[in-house]
């Protein structure tokens, strides 16, 4: 869908502050993602070793 | 504020069209009120004076030649930032898009124009409905007229700031997660979000492209109501319940509250369940039969909808974000890119629950015609303290409706001790729109209307 990027890919004059601020919120949105994962039927269908492999 | 500013849109179109009041001088003395307003509130990104007062003109010009004139004729409106209106700059609020001047009008305003509604300027808002409170935008950001140290909620938030401080008879707002409902809640006006598809996005810059919704916001519910029929061209009809509902007689409704079953009772703060549950008890008051009645799990709810909506914002937004960085403002840009976390394997699931969660949802309208819920958890905090991210921290009361295509409208309940106002909505199943308007215009004859308490004091 969209590729996905890291905090240490942001411009280089991004501040700490930002980049911690991103990643709390990265944190908060994947705490939602174990629930959606936790109570869908499709995520259900996602094997352990397809969850780890790197996203294209 | 003078007889002017005291009128409903029913008694101003009234007085316009029958020529006792002049269209120009209607928008001329809302005119002013903007340009003194804005140092203090900034309830607008740009003002279309000239434009304005031209539109008036030929409202008055008609009604001298006896021609008849439209159901919003000379009223004055607002449009959110992210909504085309010709001529003027659809800005977003963000850099990234200063200058963009659109030639045509977005749907819901051409169905405004076409009714004679007096279109002021845009309103502010949050960066692209989705980045704010902001202080690193091209404009300020709107401030409460409750109180102008307080959050006027958001993202439309100068479309309640702008009803709220007496800048605009009803303004335009958009809602994905709660834009419309929480600057009305936290502004002391009404809100109605329509079910999806309701009303046109045409012209209407998307966020998330499952979750937006829009619709009007206005000082009362009749006022929001005659806003709603002219966007949807039709008559929201006087059935003889509606009528009775209208007049606060409840007698026969079967009137949710889900506060308990949802598990917000502990997390409401104390004067926001006070205002919910006398809400309530006007229900009952009323001949009503109030039902406690159990939603499907908050945090499931919560999560699917974020977890859809953020990555469909960051698939909308977030190439542009990394291409030109600078032009955006600092929490727009981390919650965008917040969303890259999103796989398409987690938001296909995600979207994979709005079915199964609907059908659980819509079963309890077969107890009840409606579900009352609060519209925030707290009531307004101060304007610099709101967390950047506080849509995923705290659950999000209003995400539901936006998930399930359900329309909601939000009407004020009471006040808090700072004295700010506190809003609650009622949520009802697809279609029930007018319904909606009529429970509301008779719970807020049983509450108090709000026409007289405008922020006056501010301006």
């Amino acid at each position: 869908m969209i590729q996905r990027h890291t905090p240490a890919e942001l411009p280089p004059h991004v501040t700490d502050e930002e980049r911690a601020e991103l990643e709390r919120g990265r944190r908060l949105l994947e705490a939602m993602i174990a629930v959606v994962r936790k109570a869908s039927p499709v995520a259900q269908d996602v094997t352990p070793e397809e969850e780890d492999a790197p996203h294209e | 504020m003078n007889d002017i500013g005291a009128l409903t849109i029913a008694k101003l179109q009234d007085a316009i069209s029958a020529g006792r009041l002049s269209a120009v001088d209607v928008t001329g003395y809302y005119l002013d009120r903007v340009e003194a307003s804005q140092p203090i509130l900034s309830a607008y990104t740009s003002i279309d004076t000239g434009g304005a007062l031209a539109q008036a003109r030929a409202i008055d010009e008609r009604v001298a030649r006896g021609e008849p004139v439209g159901p919003l004729a000379g009223v004055p409106v607002s449009v959110k930032d992210i909504i085309d209106v010709r001529g003027l700059a659809t800005t977003g609020c963000s850099r990234s898009a200063l200058g963009e001047v659109p030639a045509r009008d977005a749907e819901v305003v051409a169905r405004l124009r076409a009714c004679d509604a007096i279109i002021l300027g845009k309103a502010n808002c949050h960066e692209f409905a989705f980045g704010g409170p902001s202080f690193d935008l091209p404009f300020p950001p709107a401030r409460n007229p409750w109180n102008p140290e307080y959050f006027p909620g958001g993202s439309s938030s100068g479309s309640g700031v702008s009803v709220a401080a007496g800048l605009c008879l009803a303004s335009i707002g958009t809602d994905t997660a709660g834009s419309i409902r929480t600057p009305s809640g936290h502004c002391g006006v009404v809100g109605l979000m329509p079910g999806y598809d309701r009303l046109s996005r045409h012209g209407v810059r998307p966020l998330s492209i499952t979750m937006d919704h829009v619709g009007p916001m206005a000082r009362n519910t009749r006022d929001c109501r005659t806003v709603y029929e002219c966007l949807t061209g039709s008559d929201t009809g006087e059935g003889d319940a509606g009528i009775r509902y209208r007049r606060g007689d409840f007698s026969g409704l079967r009137f949710g509250m889900a506060a308990v079953g949802w598990g917000l009772e502990d997390r409401l703060h104390p004067e926001v369940r006070a205002a919910y549950n006398a809400a309530g008890l006007l229900v009952e008051d009323g001949g009503g039969f109030v039902e406690q009645v159990r939603l499907p799990s908050l945090e499931l709810v919560h999560a699917a909808a974020s977890v859809t909506m953020m990555a469909e914002v960051a698939a909308n937004h977030a190439p542009a974000v990394r291409a030109n960085y600078d032009d955006y403002g600092t929490v727009f840009r981390s919650r965008t890119l917040a969303g890259e976390a999103v796989r398409l394997d987690d938001y296909m699931a995600a979207i994979s629950l709005r079915d199964t969660l609907y059908r659980a949802t819509i079963r309890l309208f077969d107890r009840v015609e409606f579900i009352a819920l609060p519209v925030s958890v707290n009531p307004p905090g101060k304007l610099a303290a709101v967390d950047r991210f506080y849509f995923m921290g705290d659950p999000n009361i209003n995400i539901l409706a936006n998930f399930l295509h359900l329309p909601a409208v939000t009407l004020p309940c009471g006040v808090s001790k700072q004295g700010l106002p506190i809003g609650m909505q009622l949520l009802g199943r697809r279609g029930s729109e007018a319904s909606l308007l009529d429970i509301a215009e008779g719970l807020e004859r049983r509450i108090g209307r709000w026409d007289d308490q405008r922020t006056d004091k501010v301006i």
